[in-house]
């Protein structure tokens, strides 16, 4: 008599497959999400450390501000950075009330969320206190 | 009587369909994972690439006038973002800041980053 096979050990396999697949695939979308906005840190830390050196380029008048504006505030004045011919980011800068020889920082820095950055907006809020030199002494990040 | 012995039309049919439903299930997921890693290899490189060349950057004494390569930057380190080039630009408005940018061969823009000089 002649052997009937069976679909069953395809069938299983198939299933194995598409338990395994499936998984695999969302673990592969996280860890890409998490690269993009990876990139999109370190541009944004990149702009904070451009508007830091630009505050020490250019020391500001006497300050009356004693603390940070809150993150959603309309007090940080933003300022648009090209990179490549695209807009990367902005960011902002307020000095604070310091004593003399040294300089009290609020700093923001934000991506513009297009290509260069992968899609991702990325923010970053820093109180920063710097020495004469501009030396970073003290960074610590606002909420 | 005679006993029936195989499977009807309809039953092959219907096996038929649902193998196939799987199987470009399976295949479309595997392309998927396939997609993700390369796009994650190249994720990691530009990171990287980005990384090192704004900490190179850091050691310029100043922004150099013109655009010029990156220093300290090899292409080679890099073989997950093909033949590429990096380059530093001084930023509009003078400072100490430079932009950062990846260009493939055909000179579009891979990434981009701003640094700032010593």
């Amino acid at each position: 008599m002649r052997n009937r096979g069976s679909i069953l050990p395809l069938v299983l396999l198939v299933l194995a497959l598409l338990f395994v697949a499936g998984p695999l695939t969302l673990m592969g979308r996280g860890q890409l999400r998490a690269l993009r906005v990876a990139v999109a840190e370190r541009q944004a830390n990149d702009l904070a450390a451009l508007a830091l050196a630009e505050a020490v380029r250019r020391p500001p008048g006497r300050s009356v501000r004693l603390r940070c504006p809150s993150v959603a505030s309309r007090d940080w004045r933003f300022r648009e950075v090209r990179a490549g011919g695209e807009v990367i980011g902005e960011y902002a800068l307020l000095p604070l009330r310091s004593r003399r020889g040294l300089g009290r920082w609020c700093v923001a820095a934000r991506t513009a969320g297009g290509p260069l950055n992968e899609g991702e907006r990325v923010a970053v809020y820093y109180r920063i206190v710097t020495d004469a030199r501009g030396n970073v002494l003290q960074q610590e990040a606002l909420r | 009587m005679t006993r029936r012995c195989g499977f009807t039309l309809v039953e092959v049919t219907v096996a038929l369909v649902v193998l196939a439903l799987g199987a470009a299930a399976v295949t479309a997921a595997l392309l998927g994972v396939g997609r993700s890693a390369h796009e994650a290899q190249r994720l990691g490189a530009e990171l990287a690439a980005l990384e090192n060349a704004a900490e190179a950057v850091r050691r310029l004494p100043a922004p150099p006038p013109r655009e010029r390569p990156c220093p300290g930057l090899r292409a080679a380190d890099y073989p997950e973002l093909g033949a590429f080039r990096c380059v530093v630009r001084p930023l509009p408005g003078g400072g100490r800041g430079v932009e950062v940018v990846l260009l493939d061969g055909a000179s579009r823009v891979l990434a981009a980053t701003v640094g700032v000089t010593r």
